[in-house]
């Protein structure tokens, strides 16, 4: 019987430190992550009982408690983070406190991924490719912001004074990670090619005139 | 760099926002008796000030919510950014002392100078 193997986007990646091993790009796998929706004046409470933690409020603020964090996204939008294979029971405890409101919760767990970016150059990395300004005086430990890093589009929290897990889609992970590593490459990060960089549709009969037999390569696609 | 306020995520780079087009525009109720020039008045006719008037942008980056802003066109200044659903603040743009109302700020005329 073939093992089940559960595969992270980034699992192809090593983790990649700067030449003076300050600053580290590392993946962390499997965090799991919940979409919490619902008007905060109607099921704030009842979140909150079960994170033990209040429920964040206004833009930048994130809670953090022993069931995990939750981090504001939008006015009537969270983010909750929890341990690997936490999701499931926390998705069914935020479910049965949440009975009778008017709420969505949906695990996104393996939808998204999570890159820690941590050590001295974490900001000044950071400061190259967004429009944030993530000054140590301006985004605290703490914070949490949704903003651009290129041309992706993560959720971003600084879980400590110099260190960042930056919550990203699985299909922009490759990008945004190997646009951290170019970011970081002043510093001695190996720069990195993203995956299917420089990959364009190619329709052989299109060229040609004559439709292309349609071949069969028997070889199994190989792991990245 | 054109800076932003959304209402709920604060001051942010315009890259992060999208347009909208003017605001407070409503849907007909009657939209089954009306002419097909009065759903083209709806769907196409806008005004085009030069000066101000209020726009929907939404902040696609962020918090992906939509908003209204009072923007001054002959200037690109925010004058305000509300909430959907708030009424519209009443705000006025300090003139252009030049006839043409060159912008103040961006547009390399000296001459020009805003009226208080």
């Amino acid at each position: 019987m073939t093992a089940m193997q559960r595969r992270s986007p980034l699992g192809f990646r090593a983790a990649q430190h700067t030449a003076d091993g300050s600053t580290s790009i590392t993946e962390k796998q499997f965090e799991g992550k919940l979409i919490l929706r619902g008007n905060p004046s109607a099921i704030g409470a009842n979140v909150a009982g079960v994170m033990a933690t209040p429920m964040p409020a206004k833009v930048h603020e994130t809670a953090t408690g022993p069931r995990g964090t939750t981090q504001w996204l939008s006015p009537d939008e969270w983010l909750i983070l929890t341990a690997p294979g936490g999701e499931t029971d926390l998705s069914r405890d935020l479910t049965a406190a949440l009975t009778g409101k008017h709420h969505q919760i949906a695990n996104v767990t393996d939808y998204y991924t999570t890159i820690a970016l941590s050590g001295a150059h974490a900001r000044d990395m950071l400061m190259k490719i967004a429009t944030v300004d993530f000054d140590p005086l301006t985004f605290k430990s703490g914070m949490g912001v949704t903003t651009n890093l290129g041309r992706a589009n993560p959720w971003l929290r600084a879980t400590a004074s110099d260190s960042f897990d930056i919550i990203i889609r699985i299909s922009m992970a490759d990008y945004l990670w190997c646009l951290l590593a170019e970011s970081g490459h002043e510093w001695g990060l190996a720069g990195l090619t993203p995956k299917g960089a420089g990959v364009t549709l190619h329709l052989p009969h299109f060229e040609t005139g004559t439709p292309a037999a349609p071949a069969i390569d028997p070889t199994p696609t190989p792991d990245l | 760099m054109l800076l932003i306020t959304c209402p709920h995520c604060g001051t942010r780079d315009q890259s992060e926002f999208t347009y909208g087009g003017e605001a407070h525009i409503s849907r007909p109720a009657n939209s089954e008796t009306m002419t097909d020039a009065q759903w083209a008045e709806f769907v196409f006719m806008r005004n085009n000030p030069k000066g101000v008037w209020a726009e929907r942008w939404m902040h696609a980056s962020g918090c992906r919510k939509w908003f209204n802003a009072v923007r001054d066109t002959s200037t690109d200044r925010f004058l305000a950014v509300y909430k959907i659903g708030e009424p519209r603040p009443n705000v006025t743009a300090a003139g252009l002392a030049t006839p043409s109302g060159e912008p103040v700020i961006g547009s390399g005329n000296d001459a020009a100078k805003v009226m208080r």
